[in-house]
Protein backbone atom coordinates (compact mmCIF):
# COMPACT_ATOMS: atom_id res chain seq x y z
CA UNK A 1 0.00 0.00 0.00
CA UNK A 2 1.71 3.26 -1.31
CA UNK A 3 1.72 5.88 1.31
CA UNK A 4 0.42 8.91 -0.37
CA UNK A 5 1.00 11.69 1.70
CA UNK A 6 5.03 10.61 1.91
CA UNK A 7 4.68 10.25 -1.50
CA UNK A 8 3.59 14.31 -2.26
CA UNK A 9 5.47 15.13 0.65
CA UNK A 10 8.26 13.84 -1.32
CA UNK A 11 7.38 15.44 -4.43
CA UNK A 12 7.56 19.22 -3.01
CA UNK A 13 10.83 19.27 -2.47
CA UNK A 14 11.62 17.80 -6.08
CA UNK A 15 9.34 20.73 -8.11
CA UNK A 16 10.49 24.01 -8.97
CA UNK A 17 7.91 26.95 -9.44
CA UNK A 18 8.55 29.50 -11.90
CA UNK A 19 9.90 32.21 -9.57
CA UNK A 20 12.92 30.07 -8.96
CA UNK A 21 13.42 29.66 -12.99
CA UNK A 22 13.73 33.06 -13.16
CA UNK A 23 14.12 36.48 -11.02
CA UNK A 24 10.78 38.17 -10.57
CA UNK A 25 10.61 41.40 -12.19
CA UNK A 26 11.65 44.00 -10.37
CA UNK A 27 8.93 45.97 -9.03
CA UNK A 28 9.25 48.81 -7.34
CA UNK A 29 8.08 48.34 -3.67
CA UNK A 30 4.76 48.75 -4.08
CA UNK A 31 4.30 50.69 -0.90
CA UNK A 32 6.53 53.05 -1.61
CA UNK A 33 4.60 53.32 -5.55
CA UNK A 34 1.37 53.71 -3.18
CA UNK A 35 3.12 56.70 -1.03
CA UNK A 36 4.74 57.76 -4.01
CA UNK A 37 1.25 59.70 -4.92
CA UNK A 38 -0.72 58.16 -6.83
CA UNK A 39 -1.83 54.85 -7.53
CA UNK A 40 -4.04 55.18 -10.13
CA UNK A 41 -6.23 52.14 -10.74
CA UNK A 42 -8.40 51.42 -13.86
CA UNK A 43 -10.61 49.72 -13.17
CA UNK A 44 -11.50 47.15 -16.33
CA UNK A 45 -10.87 44.31 -17.82
CA UNK A 46 -7.19 45.04 -19.63
CA UNK A 47 -5.98 43.26 -22.29
CA UNK A 48 -2.29 43.03 -21.66
CA UNK A 49 -1.42 45.55 -24.30
CA UNK A 50 -3.53 48.08 -22.91
CA UNK A 51 -2.71 47.56 -19.38
CA UNK A 52 1.15 47.77 -20.75
CA UNK A 53 0.74 50.99 -22.03
CA UNK A 54 -1.44 52.09 -18.69
CA UNK A 55 1.84 50.49 -17.04
CA UNK A 56 4.18 52.24 -18.99
CA UNK A 57 2.38 55.25 -18.55
CA UNK A 58 2.23 55.62 -14.87
CA UNK A 59 6.15 54.98 -14.49
CA UNK A 60 6.04 51.01 -13.76
CA UNK A 61 9.12 49.25 -13.45
CA UNK A 62 11.48 52.30 -13.43
CA UNK A 63 9.96 53.71 -17.04
CA UNK A 64 9.33 57.37 -16.62
CA UNK A 65 7.29 58.45 -18.97
CA UNK A 66 3.89 60.65 -19.34
CA UNK A 67 5.11 63.51 -17.51
CA UNK A 68 4.09 66.97 -18.49
CA UNK A 69 6.37 69.43 -19.64
CA UNK A 70 6.21 72.64 -17.05
CA UNK A 71 4.37 75.45 -18.86
CA UNK A 72 5.94 78.98 -18.80
CA UNK A 73 5.14 79.93 -15.27
CA UNK A 74 3.27 82.99 -16.72
CA UNK A 75 0.39 81.25 -18.34
CA UNK A 76 -0.01 79.15 -15.06
CA UNK A 77 -3.00 80.36 -12.52
CA UNK A 78 -1.81 80.26 -9.23
CA UNK A 79 -4.69 79.15 -6.78
CA UNK A 80 -2.69 78.28 -4.43
CA UNK A 81 -3.09 81.64 -2.84
CA UNK A 82 -6.44 81.08 -2.29
CA UNK A 83 -5.82 77.95 0.13
CA UNK A 84 -2.33 77.49 1.36
CA UNK A 85 0.00 79.49 -0.70
CA UNK A 86 1.71 76.07 -1.81
CA UNK A 87 0.20 74.62 -4.66
CA UNK A 88 0.07 75.91 -8.00
CA UNK A 89 -1.43 74.52 -10.89
CA UNK A 90 -2.18 74.93 -14.40
CA UNK A 91 -6.07 75.65 -15.48
CA UNK A 92 -7.28 74.37 -18.61
CA UNK A 93 -8.51 77.67 -20.18
CA UNK A 94 -11.02 76.25 -22.17
CA UNK A 95 -12.96 75.80 -19.45
CA UNK A 96 -13.03 79.48 -18.14
CA UNK A 97 -13.07 80.55 -14.43
CA UNK A 98 -14.38 77.66 -12.07
CA UNK A 99 -17.45 78.99 -10.19
CA UNK A 100 -16.14 76.75 -6.73
CA UNK A 101 -13.25 75.99 -5.94
CA UNK A 102 -12.39 73.99 -2.94
CA UNK A 103 -9.77 71.92 -0.72
CA UNK A 104 -10.60 69.03 1.28
CA UNK A 105 -9.35 67.68 4.35
CA UNK A 106 -6.85 65.37 2.30
CA UNK A 107 -5.27 67.70 0.00
CA UNK A 108 -7.45 67.61 -2.99
CA UNK A 109 -8.66 70.58 -4.61
CA UNK A 110 -11.94 69.83 -6.28
CA UNK A 111 -13.09 73.10 -9.25
CA UNK A 112 -16.53 73.17 -10.64
CA UNK A 113 -16.51 74.67 -14.00
CA UNK A 114 -20.15 76.01 -15.56
CA UNK A 115 -21.34 75.02 -18.99
CA UNK A 116 -18.98 76.19 -22.21
CA UNK A 117 -19.07 75.03 -25.58
CA UNK A 118 -16.56 72.17 -24.89
CA UNK A 119 -18.55 70.86 -21.86
CA UNK A 120 -22.28 71.47 -22.34
CA UNK A 121 -23.35 70.19 -18.72
CA UNK A 122 -20.47 72.35 -16.94
CA UNK A 123 -17.16 70.08 -15.61
CA UNK A 124 -15.55 68.59 -12.41
CA UNK A 125 -11.67 68.46 -11.61
CA UNK A 126 -9.89 66.89 -9.50
CA UNK A 127 -6.68 67.72 -8.88
CA UNK A 128 -4.70 65.79 -6.64
CA UNK A 129 -0.58 66.69 -5.28
CA UNK A 130 1.88 64.07 -5.42
CA UNK A 131 4.62 62.94 -4.24
CA UNK A 132 8.04 63.00 -5.54
CA UNK A 133 8.61 59.84 -7.32
CA UNK A 134 5.71 59.93 -9.85
CA UNK A 135 2.17 57.85 -10.24
CA UNK A 136 1.61 54.30 -11.14
CA UNK A 137 -0.33 51.91 -11.65
CA UNK A 138 -2.52 49.60 -12.83
CA UNK A 139 -6.04 48.73 -13.55
CA UNK A 140 -8.61 45.58 -13.82
CA UNK A 141 -11.76 44.53 -12.76
CA UNK A 142 -14.65 45.64 -14.63
CA UNK A 143 -14.80 43.99 -17.82
CA UNK A 144 -17.46 46.59 -19.26
CA UNK A 145 -15.18 49.46 -17.93
CA UNK A 146 -12.55 50.66 -21.06
CA UNK A 147 -9.30 52.61 -20.80
CA UNK A 148 -7.56 54.20 -23.88
CA UNK A 149 -4.44 56.03 -23.97
CA UNK A 150 -4.62 59.38 -26.15
CA UNK A 151 -2.16 62.21 -26.48
CA UNK A 152 -1.93 65.42 -24.98
CA UNK A 153 1.00 68.25 -26.02
CA UNK A 154 2.13 67.88 -22.56
CA UNK A 155 1.91 63.45 -22.52
CA UNK A 156 -0.14 61.32 -22.39
CA UNK A 157 -3.21 60.76 -20.60
CA UNK A 158 -5.69 58.20 -20.26
CA UNK A 159 -9.61 58.11 -21.02
CA UNK A 160 -11.69 55.93 -19.05
CA UNK A 161 -15.00 54.87 -19.80
CA UNK A 162 -17.10 52.86 -17.20
CA UNK A 163 -17.94 54.18 -13.61
CA UNK A 164 -15.37 51.74 -11.56
CA UNK A 165 -12.28 53.57 -11.30
CA UNK A 166 -10.68 55.24 -8.45
CA UNK A 167 -6.94 56.95 -7.88
CA UNK A 168 -5.63 56.57 -4.46
CA UNK A 169 -3.19 59.66 -3.54
CA UNK A 170 -1.41 60.02 -0.61
CA UNK A 171 -3.37 62.11 1.33
CA UNK A 172 -2.65 63.68 4.61
CA UNK A 173 -0.86 62.15 7.63
CA UNK A 174 0.97 60.33 4.98
CA UNK A 175 -1.96 57.92 4.72
CA UNK A 176 -3.12 56.59 1.17
CA UNK A 177 -6.84 57.72 0.34
CA UNK A 178 -9.08 56.18 -2.15
CA UNK A 179 -10.85 58.15 -4.52
CA UNK A 180 -13.48 57.36 -6.75
CA UNK A 181 -14.92 59.41 -9.42
CA UNK A 182 -17.30 61.56 -8.15
CA UNK A 183 -19.96 61.29 -11.48
CA UNK A 184 -20.80 58.78 -13.59
CA UNK A 185 -19.54 58.69 -17.29
CA UNK A 186 -16.41 58.94 -18.67
CA UNK A 187 -13.47 60.78 -16.95
CA UNK A 188 -9.86 61.77 -18.51
CA UNK A 189 -6.99 61.63 -16.31
CA UNK A 190 -3.89 63.37 -16.91
CA UNK A 191 -0.27 64.27 -14.93
CA UNK A 192 1.34 67.44 -14.76
CA UNK A 193 4.22 68.09 -12.56
CA UNK A 194 3.80 66.64 -9.20
CA UNK A 195 0.24 66.85 -9.96
CA UNK A 196 -2.61 64.63 -10.97
CA UNK A 197 -5.68 66.05 -13.28
CA UNK A 198 -8.87 64.25 -13.32
CA UNK A 199 -11.42 65.51 -15.93
CA UNK A 200 -15.58 64.58 -15.45
CA UNK A 201 -18.21 65.26 -16.59
CA UNK A 202 -17.09 65.85 -20.42
CA UNK A 203 -18.97 63.05 -22.19
CA UNK A 204 -17.02 63.67 -24.95
CA UNK A 205 -13.29 62.17 -25.70
CA UNK A 206 -12.05 64.89 -28.33
CA UNK A 207 -13.31 67.56 -26.47
CA UNK A 208 -12.14 66.58 -23.10
CA UNK A 209 -8.85 66.26 -24.79
CA UNK A 210 -9.07 69.89 -26.05
CA UNK A 211 -9.66 70.96 -22.92
CA UNK A 212 -7.08 69.10 -21.02
CA UNK A 213 -4.54 70.76 -24.06
CA UNK A 214 -5.82 74.58 -23.23
CA UNK B 1 3.11 44.96 12.91
CA UNK B 2 -0.78 44.59 10.76
CA UNK B 3 -1.84 47.33 13.60
CA UNK B 4 0.82 49.53 12.33
CA UNK B 5 -0.37 48.83 8.81
CA UNK B 6 -3.37 49.55 9.33
CA UNK B 7 -2.25 52.95 11.06
CA UNK B 8 -1.30 53.71 7.19
CA UNK B 9 2.60 52.96 8.40
CA UNK B 10 3.65 51.98 4.70
CA UNK B 11 7.24 50.57 6.16
CA UNK B 12 5.06 47.92 8.47
CA UNK B 13 3.06 47.19 5.38
CA UNK B 14 5.88 46.17 3.54
CA UNK B 15 7.30 43.77 5.56
CA UNK B 16 4.23 42.27 6.35
CA UNK B 17 3.64 41.89 2.15
CA UNK B 18 7.42 40.85 1.68
CA UNK B 19 7.03 37.76 4.12
CA UNK B 20 4.24 36.61 1.78
CA UNK B 21 5.01 37.79 -1.46
CA UNK B 22 6.66 34.43 -2.77
CA UNK B 23 3.79 32.09 -1.60
CA UNK B 24 1.45 34.73 -3.07
CA UNK B 25 2.92 34.40 -6.22
CA UNK B 26 2.88 30.83 -6.54
CA UNK B 27 -1.02 30.73 -5.23
CA UNK B 28 -1.27 32.95 -8.18
CA UNK B 29 0.68 30.73 -10.51
CA UNK B 30 -1.21 27.80 -9.74
CA UNK B 31 -4.69 29.35 -10.71
CA UNK B 32 -3.74 31.53 -13.95
CA UNK B 33 -0.73 29.25 -15.05
CA UNK B 34 1.12 32.01 -16.30
CA UNK B 35 4.49 33.38 -14.78
CA UNK B 36 3.48 36.77 -16.14
CA UNK B 37 0.24 37.14 -15.15
CA UNK B 38 0.56 35.59 -11.94
CA UNK B 39 2.80 38.68 -11.29
CA UNK B 40 0.56 41.08 -12.35
CA UNK B 41 -2.40 39.29 -10.61
CA UNK B 42 -0.15 39.28 -7.05
CA UNK B 43 0.75 43.07 -7.34
CA UNK B 44 -2.85 43.39 -7.88
CA UNK B 45 -3.89 41.44 -4.77
CA UNK B 46 -1.64 43.15 -2.63
CA UNK B 47 -2.51 46.40 -3.85
CA UNK B 48 -5.98 45.11 -2.80
CA UNK B 49 -5.00 44.02 0.28
CA UNK B 50 -3.85 47.67 1.18
CA UNK B 51 -7.39 49.00 0.70
CA UNK B 52 -8.72 46.39 2.32
CA UNK B 53 -6.71 46.33 5.19
CA UNK B 54 -8.90 48.64 7.50
CA UNK B 55 -11.08 46.22 7.52
CA UNK B 56 -9.14 42.77 8.68
CA UNK B 57 -9.73 41.54 11.56
CA UNK B 58 -6.87 40.91 14.63
CA UNK B 59 -8.60 37.77 15.59
CA UNK B 60 -7.71 35.84 12.08
CA UNK B 61 -4.27 34.83 11.03
CA UNK B 62 -2.84 37.60 8.28
CA UNK B 63 -1.45 34.77 5.32
CA UNK B 64 -4.87 33.34 4.47
CA UNK B 65 -6.86 36.46 4.25
CA UNK B 66 -3.79 37.64 2.21
CA UNK B 67 -4.16 34.41 -0.15
CA UNK B 68 -7.68 34.67 -0.35
CA UNK B 69 -7.20 38.08 -2.18
CA UNK B 70 -5.09 37.00 -4.38
CA UNK B 71 -6.92 33.44 -5.12
CA UNK B 72 -9.93 35.44 -6.23
CA UNK B 73 -8.23 38.19 -8.20
CA UNK B 74 -6.64 35.14 -10.18
CA UNK B 75 -9.99 33.23 -10.31
CA UNK B 76 -11.51 36.71 -12.20
CA UNK B 77 -8.47 36.43 -14.45
CA UNK B 78 -9.93 32.62 -15.23
CA UNK B 79 -12.91 33.57 -15.92
CA UNK B 80 -12.41 36.22 -18.21
CA UNK B 81 -10.61 34.17 -19.77
CA UNK B 82 -13.07 31.37 -19.69
CA UNK B 83 -15.71 34.00 -21.61
CA UNK B 84 -12.75 34.78 -24.69
CA UNK B 85 -11.78 31.24 -24.99
CA UNK B 86 -13.56 28.72 -22.97
CA UNK B 87 -9.81 27.57 -21.41
CA UNK B 88 -9.99 25.66 -18.44
CA UNK B 89 -8.60 26.68 -15.48
CA UNK B 90 -4.82 26.31 -15.32
CA UNK B 91 -4.61 24.34 -11.61
CA UNK B 92 -0.99 24.82 -12.78
CA UNK B 93 2.21 21.84 -10.98
CA UNK B 94 4.86 22.97 -10.83
CA UNK B 95 7.27 20.95 -13.44
CA UNK B 96 9.54 17.90 -11.95
CA UNK B 97 13.11 19.01 -10.93
CA UNK B 98 15.17 17.01 -13.20
CA UNK B 99 18.08 14.84 -11.55
CA UNK B 100 19.88 11.66 -12.64
CA UNK B 101 17.97 8.78 -12.69
CA UNK B 102 21.06 6.55 -12.62
CA UNK B 103 21.61 8.10 -9.02
CA UNK B 104 18.40 6.73 -7.67
CA UNK B 105 16.26 5.30 -10.29
CA UNK B 106 13.62 4.17 -8.08
CA UNK B 107 12.98 6.91 -6.42
CA UNK B 108 13.27 8.87 -9.38
CA UNK B 109 10.70 6.81 -11.25
CA UNK B 110 8.45 6.70 -8.40
CA UNK B 111 8.65 10.71 -8.18
CA UNK B 112 7.43 10.61 -11.96
CA UNK B 113 4.76 8.73 -11.36
CA UNK B 114 3.35 11.05 -8.54
CA UNK B 115 4.20 13.72 -10.93
CA UNK B 116 2.04 12.97 -13.63
CA UNK B 117 -0.79 10.87 -11.06
CA UNK B 118 -0.68 14.95 -9.93
CA UNK B 119 -1.13 16.05 -12.86
CA UNK B 120 -4.00 13.93 -13.92
CA UNK B 121 -6.72 15.25 -11.08
CA UNK B 122 -9.73 17.31 -12.32
CA UNK B 123 -8.96 20.58 -11.78
CA UNK B 124 -10.34 21.39 -8.14
CA UNK B 125 -8.63 18.09 -6.59
CA UNK B 126 -5.50 19.03 -8.56
CA UNK B 127 -5.40 22.33 -6.92
CA UNK B 128 -6.48 21.46 -3.30
CA UNK B 129 -3.53 18.73 -3.76
CA UNK B 130 -1.07 21.57 -4.83
CA UNK B 131 -1.90 24.26 -2.29
CA UNK B 132 -2.07 21.81 0.92
CA UNK B 133 1.10 19.60 0.26
CA UNK B 134 3.42 21.21 -2.62
CA UNK B 135 2.78 24.88 -1.53
CA UNK B 136 2.81 23.09 1.83
CA UNK B 137 -0.48 25.49 2.73
CA UNK B 138 -2.58 24.78 6.10
CA UNK B 139 -5.96 23.40 5.62
CA UNK B 140 -7.33 27.15 6.47
CA UNK B 141 -4.90 28.71 3.97
CA UNK B 142 -5.87 25.86 1.44
CA UNK B 143 -10.03 26.64 2.21
CA UNK B 144 -9.12 30.17 1.82
CA UNK B 145 -7.42 29.90 -1.83
CA UNK B 146 -10.04 27.43 -3.15
CA UNK B 147 -13.26 29.82 -1.70
CA UNK B 148 -14.25 26.66 -0.26
CA UNK B 149 -14.93 25.47 3.45
CA UNK B 150 -12.30 23.46 5.55
CA UNK B 151 -14.50 20.59 5.37
CA UNK B 152 -14.46 20.48 1.34
CA UNK B 153 -10.89 20.92 1.54
CA UNK B 154 -10.56 17.49 3.92
CA UNK B 155 -13.10 15.73 1.47
CA UNK B 156 -11.40 17.21 -1.63
CA UNK B 157 -7.95 15.77 -0.69
CA UNK B 158 -9.21 12.66 0.75
CA UNK B 159 -10.90 11.93 -2.54
CA UNK B 160 -7.71 13.14 -4.58
CA UNK B 161 -5.42 10.90 -2.14
CA UNK B 162 -7.60 7.54 -3.17
CA UNK B 163 -7.77 8.78 -6.90
CA UNK B 164 -3.81 8.78 -6.23
CA UNK B 165 -3.55 5.42 -4.79
CA UNK B 166 -5.18 3.99 -7.07
CA UNK B 167 -3.01 5.63 -9.84
CA UNK B 168 -0.49 4.77 -8.09
CA UNK B 169 -0.78 1.65 -6.93
CA UNK B 170 -1.14 0.34 -11.08
CA UNK B 171 2.15 2.51 -11.97
CA UNK B 172 4.26 1.03 -9.04
CA UNK B 173 3.10 -2.11 -7.66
Amino acid sequence: MIDVEAALTDLAQHVRWPDEERPIRRQPRWVELAAAVLLLLVVATIVPATRERVTAFFGIGGVEVGRGVMTDPAERSTLGSVFTGEVTFRLPAALGEPTEVRRDAEGRFWLVYPPSRLAPEGALLAVFEHGVDGGLTKLARDPSSQVTQVELDRGAALWVEGDDHFILFEGSAGRIVEDRGRLSGPALIWTEDDLTYRLEAVVDREAAIEIAKS
Amino acid sequence: MIEAAQAGDRAAFDSLVNEHRRVALRVAWTIVGSAAEAEDVTQEALLKAWRKLDGFRFDSPFRPWLLKIVSNEAKNLVRSRWRRSNRESAAAVPELVESDPAADAVAWERRRSVHAAVESLPGPERLAVVCRYLLELSETETAAVLGVPPGTVKSRLHRARESLAAVLEGHLS
